[in-house]
């Protein structure tokens, strides 16, 4: 644990020294669609949702079980803990804040505190409001919401053809340059049963696979 | 002000969970003979097969998340803790090896020793069930008994436990002094409440129960 803690740091200290290059996103062309609103990722089930998680940074492996709660419209309760229950994290995001009400000794770093919150931000999408919205298209989806906001990059929620929920979304820095990927399948009752965050910049990934 | 409504909030959780814990219990008339017959039995005991039912609370949801599964012990420090519901899991400790089986993927092993949480934890469940948890020097201990139960109540002592666990109750049978049940209850008031059944002591049990493929 303490080299993936390690490994973050270093990776996200390699960042502010990253050469820039021209946005890998040029392709798109402007939507037809003008009016489509882009949809919370859990916002018709307030249930809770419980997934099977497995992280993974360099050769290190860790597995066990994250919990998405939706507390009130736009706020968040996320755990993740060991399979016999042992927390890990719980972390509560609202559009603003992020409360964080457990972190394991071997977590309690800001790095790695701010990579979760970025994270699930972007999945949760529970932040979208403060985000100036656009949408474009390209060959493989008819509707892309394009985010900016000043500071904070750029946000691409990929939308298929047949629902209104993401396929994929990706996060880039505000000079295009890709930083994190999640793709989303297997989508059942509004829900995706299979989740899966990957960084460009940092070797860590997390997969989460939805308990029936 | 907030601030002093969250620390009165929690350590009236932790209180009233004390108190539920236990309710029907008073202290141990004879400890000493209760040490030296778990000593006994522990000495005893070479294997242990079981069912366990874990029930984990998390105080913002409605319900309890229920998991099951089988686990086998062998002495002196191999142990099987597979879970088949609500998916099936294994994790097999053998020395300081660990080797961890999930559905779809290959075998994962790793040194226990790398880390630090993973040890703790688990050196507390192989106390456990091998009723060695009296030696345990992470813990302050105290005695209680009911009229069927003989009750543990573990006080971690280190702050690195207390982050992890507030308190741990293991519960023993009177009739073979082997663990009934464990809770492990956190600061915030979310616990796992763990329920072996269908125990089978000192069955053969060879090395391919603690092998994964």
């Amino acid at each position: 644990m303490r080299s993936l803690v390690r490994g973050i740091l270093i990776s996200s200290s390699l960042l502010f020294f990253s050469v820039c290059h021209p946005g890998q996103y040029h392709q798109f062309n402007k939507s037809e669609i003008e009016d489509a609103v882009l949809t919370p990722l859990f916002n018709e089930n307030t249930k809770s949702q419980f997934y099977r998680a497995g992280m993974k940074f360099r050769d290190y492996e860790f597995g066990g079980q994250l919990v998405f709660r939706q507390m009130k419209e736009d706020v968040f309760r996320i755990v993740i803990m060991s399979e016999i229950g042992i927390k890990f994290l719980d972390m509560e995001l609202t559009p603003k804040k992020r409360i964080v009400h457990h972190v394991n000794d071997q977590l309690n770093r800001p790095i790695v505190l701010k990579v979760f919150e970025n994270d699930f931000r972007l999945l949760l999408m529970n932040d979208i409001d403060s985000y100036k919205s656009s949408i474009k298209k390209n060959v493989d989806y008819p509707i892309i919401h394009k985010l900016r906001k000043i500071g904070k990059g750029k946000r691409y929620y990929f939308i298929e053809e047949d629902r209104a929920k993401p396929g994929r979304i990706e996060k880039a820095s505000k000079f295009g340059n890709k930083k994190v990927v999640i793709d989303l399948e297997d989508y059942k009752e509004g829900v995706p049963h299979k989740i899966n965050i990957r960084h460009l910049n940092i070797p860590l990934s997390l997969s989460l696979d939805k308990v029936k | 002000m907030n601030k002093y409504c969250y620390i009165i909030f929690f350590v009236l959780i932790s209180f009233v969970s004390s108190f539920a814990q236990l309710d029907g219990f008073s202290k141990m008339a004879d400890s000493d003979s209760f040490k030296a017959r778990m000593s006994q039995e522990a000495e005893r005991t070479h294997s242990i097969s079981s069912d366990f039912v874990q029930k984990k609370f998390l105080s913002f949801m409605e319900e309890e998340m229920e998991s099951s599964g089988i686990f086998k012990f062998k002495k002196d420090n191999r142990l099987r803790w597979e879970y088949i519901l609500p998916y099936p899991y294994a994790i097999v400790l053998k020395g300081d090896k660990v080797r961890i089986k999930e559905e779809g993927k290959k075998v994962n092993e790793f040194d226990m020793s790398s880390n630090k949480t993973f040890k703790k934890i688990n050196d507390l469940m192989l106390d456990c069930v091998r009723g060695t948890v009296l030696e345990n020097d992470e813990f302050d201990l105290a005695y209680y008994e009911s009229k069927g139960e003989y009750l543990i109540h573990l006080l971690p002592k280190s702050k690195e436990m207390k982050n992890l666990l507030q308190n741990v109750y293991i519960y023993f049978g009177k009739d073979d002094y082997q663990v009934a049940s464990i809770h492990m209850a956190e600061e915030s008031g979310d616990y796992t409440h763990i329920t072996f059944k269908n125990k089978k002591l000192n069955e053969e049990l060879g090395e391919g129960h603690f092998d994964l493929k």
